[in-house]
């Protein structure tokens, strides 16, 4: 008997608890008749699937009625917990897929090329930088802005034809997101604005660059918080 | 190792709006953040309610701790939810999950006490013998290797079918019902002489 596998005996013996073939019928009574230690098995079995099925009950009914019994309390300490855990480490992937191992290694040897470009484009002009939020972009190099939020810039290692959704929106605070000021979809690597269309914006922003698949899914998420007189 | 519970949904409670709405969480946008946060307000009520229907094993600073390690445990996995139930159902798994790792790990695991479980009773009366409270089932579940009791919560609670646990685990389907079947075994060891006394 492995622990892994069950026989085509104890097979018919799960599909007869759980009523995919009747406790009567001709296959039933073959098996106890073959093997009638089942017999004591499959009655005990019964009564645990009843009880399981009964606790099972009682939950689905505490999660179903739980909303009255929540207390301000309650959302007060998931507020300090979510609240921390956004500036400590703001923005785990967003619906991050289940890849591969390979894809970790990918990963790893493209955030190393991301580093040494970020770090070479820094040593290279000496300005400052915008302020990255959240964890080291794994699909896009960091962007930047022009002075007065007329052009956006990014990239994407490895794709040029990446379809992309730009998003700016006010600097809620810690790095948050509040009210949406622009959003894009393109296949570019920059975007500009007229001063027009800029002028009454914030003087702090988030923007993000989110990479979008053939399917419409997202790929990859890079936010970033940019200020008119960060350069 | 810390798993990502099994409980999710039956497809009437996909829940593609709570997916979205925890990657814009995620990604920083302040009203999903908020909204986010009045979701997850049911964590600590759940852990407390749970709580209540074993019993109350754990006092209030013990339930404090094991709302910390709930939250803690749920953010971790949250990029990994994929909207297969709903957000609530979802973290109920976690709030399960930490309430018996608690008690197992209490020096006296008082509510791991067969006897002590069974003296708390149902709200719900139930004519049927043997009449196992449902502490008594949640704490012989949690004695079970978390691979059958994920899979046995998954049937039972959340009623999904071997198939689709299956696919999510990414094993096969016979390994799913081995560890369903083993489980289902194993706890007719450890509550058999719960209901056999009652019987008598």
């Amino acid at each position: 008997m492995s622990a892994e596998r069950i026989d085509a005996d104890e097979e018919l013996l799960l599909s007869i608890l759980e009523r995919r073939v009747e406790r009567d019928s001709r296959e039933a009574h073959q098996l106890v008749e073959r093997r009638p230690e089942l017999r004591p098995l499959l009655e005990d079995l019964e009564t645990v699937m009843h009880e399981i099925d009964r606790s099972s009950a009682s939950d689905r009914s505490l999660v179903a009625g739980i909303g009255s019994a929540i207390r301000d309390r309650d959302r007060e300490q998931v507020e300090r917990f979510v609240r921390e855990k956004l500036r400590v480490a703001p923005a785990p992937r967003a619906l991050e897929r289940r890849r591969p191992a390979w894809f970790a290694v990918a990963a790893a040897i493209l955030l190393m090329a991301v580093g040494a470009g970020a770090w070479l484009l820094l040593r290279g002009d000496g300005r400052p930088k915008d302020q990255w939020l959240g964890d080291p972009p794994r699909l896009l190099e960091p962007g930047e802005t022009a002075r007065d939020f007329t052009h956006f810039v990014w990239s994407i290692p490895g794709s040029s034809k990446a379809r992309v959704e730009l998003e700016i929106c006010e600097d809620a605070g810690a790095g948050a997101r509040g009210r949406e000021l622009a959003r894009h979809t393109t296949e570019a690597s920059e975007w500009s604005f007229t001063p027009d269309e800029t002028k009454a914006w914030p003087d702090t922003v988030v923007w993000s660059v989110t990479v979008i698949d053939a399917a419409g899914e997202q790929q990859g998420l890079s936010s970033s918080r940019s200020s008119r007189r960060s350069r | 190792m810390a798993r990502d519970p099994l409980i999710q949904a039956t497809s009437s409670e996909y829940a593609p709006a709570d997916r979205a709405l925890v990657g814009e969480a995620l990604a920083g946008r302040a009203e999903s953040v908020e909204r986010l946060i009045a979701r997850l307000a049911c964590v600590p009520a759940m852990l407390r309610a749970k709580n209540e229907q074993l019993g109350q094993p754990l006092d209030a600073r013990e339930l404090d701790e094991v709302t910390q390690n709930t939250l803690g445990s749920l953010w971790s996995k949250l990029a990994r939810y994929e909207g297969r139930s709903k957000l609530e159902t979802w973290a109920f798994g976690f709030c399960v999950n930490e309430i018996f790792k608690a008690l197992q790990q209490r020096r006296k695991p008082r509510a791991l006490d067969l006897e002590f479980a069974s003296s708390v009773r149902d709200r719900e009366e139930d004519d049927r013998e043997p009449d196992i409270s449902v502490a008594t089932i949640e704490s012989s579940l949690a004695r079970l290797p978390a691979e059958s009791s994920d899979v046995i919560r998954a049937r039972h609670f959340a009623e999904r079918s071997f198939e689709d646990i299956a696919k999510e685990e990414g094993l096969p389907v016979n390994t799913v019902k081995a560890r369903y079947y083993r489980g289902l075994t194993r706890l007719r060891d450890l509550l058999a002489p719960t209901w056999r006394r009652n019987m008598l």
